[in-house]
C-alpha cells in the first residue's frame, strides 16, 4: 500500500511535467515576407533592358500593383488580395490629387506573374490602358522573443492572460514608377514602420498578423508622406531636364481660346475700312 | 482733358503691360507655369491664377494672333478714348475661369488671352456703332459676323478658322462668348457716357 505522502508527490510530479508539456519552449524565431521588384522586373541577371527617353502624354493613367512575393514565408501571413487592394487604395490616394493623372488603375496580383518583367507590364499596359505603373515591393521581418512573463507559461492559465511573447515587426513598402514604354524608372518613394508589441502565448500567431497588417498599413502612410516629397522633385526635374523627359498633352487636358489667322486679317480688314470710311467722311 | 488723357494713358499701358506679360510667359516657361489656370492648384488656394491665366500661350501661332488682335483692339479703344476697357478684360480674365472650375472639372489647364481679345474687339465696335451714326451699320455688321463666328463655334464644337489637329489643345468656344458678353454688359454698364469726354472728334481716331 503507498503511503499518502507518496501519492501527493506522484500527483505533484505528474502535473509539473503536464505543464512542462503544454508550455512550449520557443526561444527566438525570425519570419520573412518580402517581394522584389528587381527579380520581378529582370528575372535573369545578365539580360538588362536599356531605357529609352520616356515619352509622358498628360494627363497620365497610371497603374498600381505589388510585385509577386519573392521570399519564403508562411502562407498564414502573407497579404490577402483584400488587405493588397486597401492598400494600394490608400498609396493610390495620393495619385488622385495630382492634376496630371487621369484615372489609376488598382490591378490584382492575379495579373503580375513571377519574373514577368517589362513582357508582362506590356500585357497590362495593353489589358488596362495605363502609361505608368507604380509597382510595389515589400520587405517585412517579424522577429519574437519570450520574455520573463513567459515563465508564467508554467501555469495553464498564464499562457493565455499574460502576454510573455515580444514581438517585433519592421517594414519597407517601396513603390517604384515606371513609363512601361520607355523602360525608364520615373522616380521612387520607400515608407517604413516598426512596431512592438507583445502578446499571450495562444493569442501570438493572431497578434502578429495583426501587427504585420498593421505595420504594411503605416508604412503605406510613411510611403504617401515620402511619395509628395518625391513626386515635387519629380515635376523639377522634368522642368530642368527637358532632354530626358518629353511631355505631351493629350486633346481635351489643355484648353483656350483661338482665333486663327483667316479670322484674325478678316476682322482686321473690315475694322480698317470701318474707321478709313469714317474718316474719310 | 488732362484727366481724360491720363485716364486713355492708363489704358494703354494696360493693354501694353498684358500684351507684354504675355510674352514673357511665353517665354519663360517657369513663370507661364505660375499664371496658368491648374485647376488642382486654384483649388489649393493659388487663386491669382484665375485672373492670370489668360496671360499664358501654348503655341507661338497661339500668342501670336491673340496679342495682334487684343493689342490692335486696346490700343483703339483707349485712342478713341472709350471708358471702362479694364471692365473688359476683368470680365473676361476671370469669369471663364470661374466658369471652368465649377462647371468642367476635366479641364485641368487653360489660357490664352482670345477671350479678352474678343471682348476689347466686340467692345471696340460697339462704343464706335454707338459714337458714329455713319458708319454704324458697319460697326455693327462686323459685331454681327463676330456673333456668327461664336455661335456657329459653340453649336459645332470646332473651331472654324482654326484646324483642331494644329493646335496642342482643345479650342473652348466659351470663352470668347464670356468675352462677347463682357463687352456687351461692359456698354450696358457705362451708358450712355461711354467715351471720357464729349467732345466733336471723340468718336474719331
Amino acid at each position: 500500500m503507498p503511503s499518502k505522502s507518496g501519492a501527493i508527490s506522484f500527483i505533484i510530479i505528474f502535473i509539473f511535467f503536464s505543464l512542462m508539456g503544454c508550455a512550449e519552449f520557443y526561444g527566438k524565431r525570425q519570419s520573412r515576407y518580402t517581394s522584389s521588384v528587381v527579380e520581378y522586373l529582370y528575372p535573369e541577371k545578365e539580360v538588362a533592358e536599356v531605357p529609352a527617353i520616356p515619352s509622358l502624354s498628360l494627363p497620365l493613367r497610371v497603374g498600381i500593383a505589388f510585385v509577386p512575393e519573392s521570399g519564403v514565408g508562411p502562407e498564414a501571413k502573407r497579404l490577402s488580395e483584400k488587405e493588397k487592394m486597401d492598400l494600394m487604395k490608400r498609396i493610390s490616394s495620393e495619385f488622385r490629387t495630382l492634376p496630371f493623372v487621369k484615372d489609376i488603375e488598382l490591378i490584382p496580383s492575379g495579373y503580375l506573374t513571377n519574373g514577368g518583367g517589362f513582357t508582362n507590364l506590356d500585357q497590362i499596359r495593353t489589358m488596362y490602358g495605363v502609361d505608368v505603373i507604380a509597382l510595389l515591393s515589400h520587405d517585412q521581418v517579424q522577429h519574437t522573443d519570450e520574455g520573463m512573463l513567459s515563465l508564467s507559461y508554467w501555469t495553464i492559465v498564464g499562457a493565455y492572460i499574460i502576454k510573455g511573447e515580444k514581438n517585433d515587426t519592421s517594414t519597407m513598402v517601396d513603390a517604384v514608377l515606371y513609363d512601361i514604354p520607355s523602360r525608364k524608372m520615373l522616380f521612387r518613394a520607400p515608407g517604413t514602420s516598426h512596431i512592438k508589441g507583445s502578446s499571450t502565448l495562444v493569442n501570438l500567431s493572431e497578434q502578429l498578423r495583426a501587427d504585420s497588417l498593421n505595420g504594411f498599413h503605416l508604412a503605406a502612410d510613411d510611403l504617401v508622406t515620402n511619395l509628395q516629397g518625391e513626386l515635387n522633385r519629380f515635376k523639377e526635374k522634368v522642368k530642368e531636364m527637358p532632354e530626358s523627359y518629353a511631355i505631351q498633352h493629350k486633346p481635351g487636358y489643355t484648353g483656350g481660346g483661338s482665333l486663327g489667322a483667316g479670322y484674325v486679317v478678316t476682322l482686321l480688314i473690315f475694322g480698317g475700312l470701318a474707321l478709313w470710311s469714317g474718316r474719310k467722311k | 482733358m488732362v484727366r481724360q488723357e491720363k485716364i486713355s494713358a492708363q489704358g494703354q499701358a494696360l493693354t501694353l503691360f498684358i500684351v507684354g506679360i504675355s510674352i514673357i510667359a511665353y517665354c519663360f516657361p517657369r513663370f507661364s507655369d505660375l499664371l496658368v489656370y491648374d485647376r488642382q492648384a486654384i483649388l489649393s488656394g493659388e487663386l491669382w491664377r484665375l485672373l492670370t491665366a489668360p496671360l499664358v500661350h501654348f503655341s507661338a501661332s497661339h500668342i501670336f494672333w491673340d496679342i495682334v488682335v487684343f493689342g490692335v483692339a486696346g490700343l483703339a479703344i483707349n485712342a478713341a478714348g472709350f471708358r471702362c476697357f479694364w471692365l473688359v478684360c476683368s470680365f473676361a480674365a476671370v469669369i471663364p475661369s470661374l466658369l471652368f472650375l465649377l462647371a468642367f472639372p476635366e479641364l485641368e489647364r487653360y489660357g490664352g488671352l482670345s477671350g479678352l481679345a474678343t471682348g476689347a474687339a466686340a467692345y471696340f465696335c460697339l462704343c464706335s456703332a454707338h459714337k458714329s451714326r455713319k458708319n454704324r451699320m458697319i460697326w455693327l455688321g462686323i459685331l454681327a459676323l463676330m456673333g456668327t463666328k461664336i455661335f456657329v463655334e459653340a453649336t459645332m464644337g470646332a473651331p472654324i478658322f482654326v484646324q483642331a489637329e494644329s493646335i496642342p489643345f482643345r479650342v473652348l468656344p466659351s470663352v470668347h462668348i464670356l468675352g462677347y458678353l463682357g463687352a456687351l454688359a461692359t456698354i450696358m454698364w457705362t451708358w450712355p457716357n461711354i467715351t471720357l469726354s464729349r467732345t466733336p472728334n471723340s468718336g474719331r481716331l
